[in-house]
């Protein structure tokens, strides 16, 4: 079936417990893998909301990971824990652990096309490449100067990607470990007074590996992470930025995730402080074709297997509870946080309400 | 004046069991935790210690680092990793056995045997505009007068206000001046020079030998014209206006300290080269020129949005900075007579909002504390363990204020300001000093 | 307790004369502010120092020494009110109103929108006509920049940050009603019960729909967005209880807003890139409304402001926190001024008049020798306030005192001139050689931040530096045949130079001691000019030059 970006609807929104930051689609797409700020790694069955889950990291779960066959599933959490998962056991319980993959604040991990290869980052100047296998250390990349926001492999397989704070973005040859060259997105780093806002939030190649697409945000002032999201596509061969990719309509806030759906469009997540939304960009189209704004703050996605349905995360409103200055209790007194979501849009065509009975 | 006592106040809180407010509800509160499933505690502080004091006596002089818009506890001095909103950093172990501190400040976490922490903060203001000067002022109770902020408190204290050096002296980003302001009902003798990114306003000339004569005949000439002025008129604006002339004059027999591009690169490296390393630098340098107070502002630390990349970044420069100013305080032997301070005007929610963004907290902050006058390595007050709100007794900053004046060796249960004839307390009347953190 | 109450009805008896009460306004004034005193008031002011204030104020710049003199020695007991008419209707008057209402009405808020040299001509024409304030106000507010000749009102409503309709809104309600109603942007003022939420809403229904445009030409044009609906809006303390309101000025009724007919909402429809010009147009409705004699806020507003101006102290005080609980220190005197300025219908030259006339702006500032001046409210007005020169006073008093005005004032100045304070402070440009670019470097280093209501003395460093090294004082203080200095020069007695010294820097004679003092530096020292030039440094750099007193 023909998947547009215009096409595509809210489905359902499934309330975690807590703050959720990453999902992953199961194999045949009807569970979906979830986990967040309690570093509990969440499977839900999306038919009846089925929820289950483990206790797995101590940190945040920042980033969730899933092998092509969708049969291993990567979680890494924000104090350098990465664990990795056999998709179908239940209980569910880590295969292996890398304890450190990183020094200090995790932020991010990517997977090679193939499944071979796991790379992370974090608030150090470092990036390391592990088997997937495994778990065992093959590289320390080490070049940038600043924490390294995202990283990303190239669809080739030899090489990888990593863009830091500051918007640089080094290119690494995974086979001999070193820097082949140093790419630039430094219109996602601005700096107000002491403050230095941006980074490389994320990142992705397009299906073919000729474009490098980097994300961010134009910070507009020190503090509040406000300023609208954008994406600087770089020609792969040539290393130049290319003009820039923006929502079609204002947006106050950075971008959290980038993908390329199978059916060849760029999809976007961002969060503001009036909600998430999605931009769905298609190839040489400067501004975002198609846009769905969500209630709360849009984190990381996923497609499911047949490409019918997104799942993202998103941080709740509910428990009766408001953000804001000073003690907010809810009406028992209690202190309590934000809840989460797994929200659920599909390109399947809506069910009719009241069907009516088809005579043959 | 000093030395006359005050006689309503009748003795002396040790530790106190409200807060100014005069609220006590702790224990409510402790209940209501328990309800929600703590999850790993890592930090062991429990009760104040008193380790073997590196740092004895009484302080002179004071660096006061204050950072707008409140930092977060939690990504400081009082982390809760692992749990509910502890966010995602982790608590790194300190040079003080079974203390740990956030992460963003391994330096620190180094330098922890020779500074303190109060965990248990409980103020009354969650905005900006309401909270900044109050909690600067020490939130006196409201007699219609307006109190000076700690500068100028501590100068007139301390008898400085006729040193050879402007003796408060705010170092801050953006634009300066003379902020007579901050002087309050003391006047503006006791106001703050403010060196916008730690520099001289245009002008400042250092006269050359030949033209000191003439200079000197110029002063002469405005200063008997002035104090004819004066006589039988409201002087005010007249006082606040030749008070620039004299902080001037100060200001070039010693420009050198009033020039920030002769710090030396490798110091300036030390301090981690932020704009708060160089200004922390200076005021290092101020400090040991005799400059009884200075008081170094960083701004922007209202992180509603993006709190623990703000955060990553913000506290890391805190850390820096701070970490080489101890050792160099230190070095120097100047440590031992030197407080410094670091506080903002509440702390931020536990709640991490839909922005990934913490909001305005008072009910339950941290500040830090060392030198002078005061313990080293302890930890007042805990929180609970989720962090939402004080366990124990918890402080105001009118505590702090009398802990801050009796490290200086001013007694505020001795000494009140005489306000033309208007006996006033120096610090809030309902708290006390936190004698536990006293050395 | 009773003595002194007998010394105060015998004082009035002093100041009224006959003892006949009300006979003019401002004889009923100072009867007000006389019952109310509570002690000892200052006497009369001097002649020099009533001269030296009177003409900052109205004429912003200092009297010559040959003005001084002249009113030193007229022996007219009426020669006081001469002096005031003579200053209302003189060249000076309407710079200085220009300037002075520039200040109010902009608070430093620079702009692109209309230039520097359009908008203050268009005061000071305003001025020399004696515009009434209501008028000229309304006028501003209304005026769309079609009209050349209004045009310049493009800059009150529009420019310099204004273009955002919040900034525009709680500035106009400081400026035009008395009233700092921020905090109530986002809810009802949390300490003052009067400054509702609903009030900021109705004002900023009437303001916000303002926006500008460029035609072809790239003339700006102001042009409303058709408004169709009430705005809603909610406290942040109470989101769940969403209110509306629709255009209204504070204590007046809310203006229907009419029902919008596809195709029939414009006077002027859409046309050359241009957005059409709505018939509905609350901008429109606020300026009448506002400047209506019936709107008493505006007026009492206005008068506060300048008794503020000439008294140094708000009838009302602060001037923006005008709400029952911080009431007028003397209500009736507000009461009356306002009552009067509207049967006058807003003419601020007979209000400047009638204030200026009356004994507590002719009141000395110092005070009687037993009375401690810690004892006495600066609300009492029972002695003169000291008030900071504002940027522009302060420029003409120093370059009147050192001989540069009238060259100043001749010297065009460049069309475009790309004359900076940024560039002259940081040494890039010379000292300015003509008036505007002189106004450039006072307002730089003397005013406010742009934004900020200049009711306040600042004083700063910066300021001392400046009047003590800046490149621009010192070339001022260098003898030219027209200049102080060289003047000074020139002459041989010591008693002739003290008190040329005197009357051109301070306004006034010098005392005997004082020309002691100059005829003992005189004589010590050998370099002549150097001294005069350290004499004249050192009183330029005095409270009692800085201050009108």
């Amino acid at each position: 079936m023909e998947v547009q970006p215009q096409a595509v609807r809210l489905e359902k929104s499934l309330i975690h417990p807590r703050q959720l930051l990453c999902c992953r689609f199961d194999a045949d797409g009807t569970r979906l893998f979830a986990a967040g700020h309690d570093g509990r790694l969440y499977r839900q069955t999306l038919a009846d909301g089925q929820l289950t889950g483990v206790d797995a990291h101590r940190g945040w779960v920042e980033v969730m990971l899933a092998s092509p066959n969708r049969l291993l599933l990567y979680t890494a959490d924000s104090w350098g824990q990465v664990h990795a998962w056999r998709a179908t056991d239940d209980p569910l319980e880590p295969a292996w652990t890398i304890e450190k993959a990183c020094a200090t604040g995790l932020r991010s991990a990517a997977l090679s096309r193939d499944g071979k290869l796991l790379a992370t980052c974090g608030n150090e100047p470092v990036v390391r490449v592990f088997s997937a296998g495994n778990g065992k250390l093959i590289h320390e990349l080490r070049g940038h100067e600043q924490p390294v926001f995202s990283v990303a492999f190239h669809p080739d397989g030899e090489r990888l990607v990593s863009g830091d704070l500051h918007g640089v973005v080094r290119d690494w040859d995974i086979i001999n470990g070193q820097c082949a060259r140093t790419l630039e997105a430094r219109s996602l780093f601005k700096v107000f007074e002491h403050y230095r806002q941006g980074g490389v939030r994320a990142m992705t190649f397009d299906p073919e590996g000729k474009l490098l697409y980097c994300g961010g945000f134009q910070g507009t002032n020190a503090n509040q992470a406000q300023g609208a999201p954008m994406v600087i596509p770089i020609d792969w061969s040539t290393g130049k930025a290319l003009p820039e990719l923006t929502p079609a309509t204002a947006f106050n806030g950075p971008l959290s995730d980038l993908a390329f759906h199978p059916a060849g469009f760029l999809v976007g997540a961002g969060s503001s402080e009036a909600g998430g939304m999605l931009w769905f960009w298609k190839p040489g189209e400067g501004k975002a074709v198609h846009s769905i704004s969500y209630k709360t703050s849009l984190r990381r996605f996923d497609f499911d297997p047949s490409g019918q349905r997104l799942a993202v995360t998103a941080f709740g409103d509910s428990n009766g509870q408001r953000g804001g200055n000073g003690r907010r209790l809810n009406e028992r007194q209690q202190y309590v946080g934000f809840n989460g979501e797994a929200v659920l849009f599909t390109w399947q065509p809506a069910v009719p309400m009241n069907p009516s009975p088809q005579k043959s | 004046m000093r030395g006359r006592s005050l006689t309503f106040i009748e003795g002396e809180v040790n530790i106190p069991s409200t807060n100014c407010a005069g609220r006590n509800d702790w224990n409510r509160r402790d209940v209501l935790q328990s309800l929600v499933k703590a999850s790993v505690a890592t930090v062991a502080c429990g009760l104040p210690r008193a380790l073997p004091a590196e740092t004895k006596g009484r302080a002179k002089r004071v660096v006061c680092i204050w950072l707008d818009g409140a930092m977060s506890q939690l990504e400081s001095w009082d982390p809760k990793p692992g749990t509910e909103f502890g966010g995602p950093f982790q608590a790194i172990p300190t040079s003080v056995p079974g203390l740990s501190i956030s992460e963003l400040m391994p330096r620190m976490a180094q330098q922890m045997h020779r500074f303190s922490i109060i965990r248990s903060m409980h103020t009354q203001y969650e905005d900006h505009s309401r909270g900044v000067i109050p909690i600067q002022q020490g939130d006196p109770k409201n007699r219609g007068v307006t109190y000076p902020l700690l500068g100028s408190a501590v100068v007139k204290l301390l008898g400085k206000e006729d040193s050879d050096l402007p003796p408060y002296i705010h170092i801050k980003p953006g634009s300066g001046g003379f902020m007579f302001q901050d002087a309050g009902f003391l006047g503006p003798k006791y106001g703050a020079l403010a060196l916008g990114d730690g520099k001289a306003p245009p002008n400042l000339v250092v006269p050359q030998d030949e033209f000191k004569a003439r200079v000197d005949r110029r002063r002469q000439m405005r200063d008997r014209l002035n104090s004819r002025f004066d006589q039988q008129r409201l002087t005010d604006s007249s006082a606040a206006y030749n008070q620039t002339y004299r902080v001037a004059e100060q200001m070039a027999r010693h420009a050198e300290l009033f020039d920030p591009s002769r710090l030396r690169p490798d110091d300036v490296a030390r301090y981690g080269g932020s704009q708060l390393g160089r200004h922390l630098l200076q005021a290092r340098q101020l400090i040991e020129a005799g400059v009884t107070f200075v008081k170094v502002t960083m701004f922007h630390w209202d992180t509603h949005g993006d709190n623990f990349n703000c955060h990553l970044d913000g506290v890391s420069q805190v850390d820096q900075a701070l970490a080489a100013l101890v050792d160099d305080l230190v070095v120097r032997g100047l440590y031992e007579e030197t407080l410094v301070l670091i506080l903002s005007e509440f702390g931020r929610t536990p709640k991490i909002n839909a922005r990934v963004g913490r909001d305005h907290w008072p009910e339950c902050w941290s500040l830090g504390m060392g030198g002078g006058g005061v313990q080293s390595g302890g930890v007042i007050g805990k929180t609970n363990d989720l962090g939402t709100f004080n366990a124990h007794e918890e402080y105001d900053i009118g505590h702090v204020y009398h802990t801050v004046f009796r490290a200086l060796g001013i007694d505020p249960l001795l000494e009140e300001y005489d306000n033309g004839g208007q006996p006033l307390p120096i610090a809030n009347e309902k708290c006390g000093a936190i004698t536990q953190l006293l050395a | 307790m009773q003595s002194q109450r007998i010394l105060t009805v015998v004082m009035l008896y002093l100041l009224v004369p006959g003892g006949a009460w009300g006979q003019t306004l401002s004889a009923e004034i100072d009867r007000l502010i006389v019952a109310q005193a509570g002690g000892t008031i200052a006497g009369p002011a001097s002649d020099a120092e009533f001269l030296r204030r009177v003409t900052l104020d109205l004429a912003g710049t200092l009297p010559t020494p040959d003005e001084t003199r002249k009113f030193l020695s007229d022996v007219n007991p009426d020669k006081r009110t001469q002096a005031i008419d003579r200053l209302l209707n003189g060249t000076d008057y309407p710079r200085r109103m220009a300037e002075l209402s520039s200040v109010i009405l902009l608070e430093r808020r620079d702009g692109q929108l209309v230039s520097d040299a359009g908008w203050q001509t268009y005061l000071r024409e305003s001025f020399t006509t004696n515009k009434p304030w209501n008028l000229l106000v309304r006028d501003l507010l209304a005026a769309d920049g079609v009209d050349e000749k209004t045009r310049a009102g493009l800059r009150l409503m529009c420019d310099g940050g204004r273009g955002d309709p919040h900034v525009r809104t709680q500035d106009f309600a400081r400026i035009f009603l008395g009233r700092n109603i921020q905090c109530a942007q986002c809810h009802d003022h949390p300490t003052v019960s009067d400054y509702l939420q609903q009030d900021y809403f109705g004002l900023f229904a009437l303001l916000s729909p303002s926006a500008v445009h460029r035609n072809k030409q790239q003339q700006p044009l102001l042009i409303e967005t058709v408004v169709r609906e009430k705005l809603t809006f909610q406290s942040v303390f109470k989101p769940e209880n969403k209110q509306s309101i629709g255009p209204r000025i504070p204590g007046g009724s809310e203006a229907e807003i009419p029902v919008v007919v596809a195709g029939q909402e414009f006077a002027v429809p859409p046309q050359d890139g241009l957005p059409g010009r709505p018939k509905f147009q609350p901008r429109l409705l606020w300026a009448e409304q506002l400047t209506a004699p019936t709107y008493r806020p505006f007026a009492r507003t206005a008068v506060n402001r300048f008794w503020f101006e000439l008294m140094g102290r708000g009838l009302v005080h602060p001037l923006d926190q005008d709400h029952s609980a911080n009431p007028p220190s003397h209500p009736q005197v507000l009461d009356r001024l306002t009552d009067e300025f509207i049967a006058h219908n807003f003419d601020v030259r007979w209000l400047l008049r009638e204030l200026a006339l009356s004994a507590t702006y002719q009141r000395s500032s110092q005070l009687p020798d037993e009375l401690p001046a810690a004892s006495v409210v600066p609300s009492s007005y029972r002695v003169a306030l000291p008030r900071p020169l504002a940027a522009e006073q302060l420029a003409q008093a120093t370059a009147q005192a050192l001989g540069h005005r009238t060259r100043l004032n001749a010297a065009s100045p460049a069309q475009d001139s790309n004359f900076t304070y940024k560039d002259y402070i940081n040494g890039r440009l010379p000292p300015p050689e003509n008036w505007h670019d002189v106004l450039v470097v006072f307002v730089g280093t003397f005013a406010h931040p742009a934004g900020q209501a200049e009711v306040d003395f600042r004083p700063s460093v910066e300021h001392a530096l400046f009047l003590e090294n800046d490149r621009l004082i010192a070339a001022w203080l260098q003898p030219t045949e027209a200049t102080l200095t060289g003047r000074l020069q020139a002459m041989t007695d010591h008693a002739v130079v003290a008190e040329e010294i005197y009357l051109a820097l301070l306004a006034r004679l010098p005392q005997d001691a004082e020309r002691a003092e100059i005829n003992e530096i005189l004589q010590s020292q050998s370099d002549r000019l150097a001294a005069i030039q350290d004499i004249c440094a050192g009183i330029l750099s005095s409270a009692e030059f800085r201050l009108n007193h």
